[in-house]
């Protein structure tokens, strides 16, 4: 039996949001406030992970992305703007292909196209991922800062990124959810495919994301017809912890689709 | 004007792709036909498994097409 955990905040066009490795839907709580100013947002915990439950994990992107296009049948949304960030940016391009007809727009967040073209981390974020599953929830978390934030973000914002982590050890994630997702990361490759993506797409990326370095970006931006890319200048992964601004941007990016 | 080799290989991909696809399709409509269990998670099961070994194995063929 599976059961997918799902929330929806605001009213307005539908937009639903896709979360990376190991995070729950509530991990969207700086965005979701201000997207749901004048949209309706789709927050959901993938399988295993917060509050979903699952007899199996999903091993690829592409069962994950049947997985969000199910909580878009329960919500009663025919169409929605879809947000992915990192892992749920690559089920995110999942949905589009898959489900071009329930893609509204398409907002990329700080993730790759996947295969041996995709552009991977420096060697001492690779450690960092493989030693992870190992560490306590806590230790990780602290752990992760280097590769999650930009370097001024790390000298000039502790409290926020304090703040992110309280709300990460809130919905701590078994060990083989974890790992099955990284399977799903590993195994993911949309590359030839992203010039099959159709919906108007923004491509955002730190410029110094250490965990999925930002030419991904431009390898996104550059295969999918029309895509938009925008490059946040300081900011590393975890962008919008470091740039508030952007959830409006990308708010005004939905509205503005036609 | 031929198609290059690793086009028609490309388009071989995306059909198995597409045969997994109606595969999966298939057994979930059979599985809703079904008025009885365990028969239908089963099916669902089976439709989840085809899923996700045929993304494996087409995200392998797409690697060595694009190395």
């Amino acid at each position: 039996m599976t059961a997918l955990h799902w929330e929806s905040t605001g009213s307005g066009e539908p937009v639903l949001m896709i979360m990376g490795l190991g995070l729950s839907g509530g991990a969207w709580w700086r965005t979701v406030p201000v997207l749901s100013r004048s949209l309706r947002v789709i927050t959901f915990d993938n399988r295993g992970v917060g509050r979903s439950r699952a007899r199996f994990h999903s091993y690829t992107t592409e069962a994950m992305a049947d997985d969000a296009v199910s909580v878009l049948d329960a919500a009663g949304v025919d169409r929605a703007h879809v947000y992915g960030f990192s892992l749920g940016g690559m089920v995110a391009q999942q949905v589009a292909l898959r489900y071009p007809a329930r893609v509204r727009s398409l907002v990329l967040g700080a993730t790759h196209p996947g295969g041996p073209r995709a552009v991977r981390p420096d060697a001492e974020v690779v450690a960092f991922f493989r030693r992870r599953a190992s560490m306590t929830a806590n230790v990780a978390a602290r752990e992760s800062v280097p590769f999650n934030y930009g370097p001024r973000c790390g000298r000039e914002q502790k409290d926020r990124i304090a703040e992110d982590i309280t709300r990460r050890l809130a919905h701590p994630f078994p060990e083989p959810a974890y790992r099955a997702q990284m399977v799903a990361a590993a195994l993911h490759n949309c590359y030839r495919r992203l010039k099959g993506i159709d919906a108007p797409t923004l491509v955002v990326h730190g410029r110094r994301d250490r965990v999925v370095p930002v030419a991904n970006a431009d390898i996104l931006a550059e295969r999918i017809p029309h895509a938009q890319l925008w490059i946040l200048d300081d900011a590393g992964h975890l962008y919008s912890t470091e740039q508030p601004d952007v959830d409006e941007e990308i708010a005004r990016f939905f509205r503005e689709v036609r | 004007m031929r198609p290059r080799v690793d086009e028609l290989l490309e388009a071989a991909v995306n059909a198995y792709e597409d045969m997994i696809r109606r595969s999966c399709d298939l057994q979930r409509t059979l599985a809703q036909a079904l008025p009885f269990e365990p028969a239908r998670s089963v099916l669902n099961s089976s439709a989840d498994l085809t899923r996700d070994i045929g993304a494996v194995q087409v995200s392998g063929a797409r690697w060595l097409l694009d190395s």
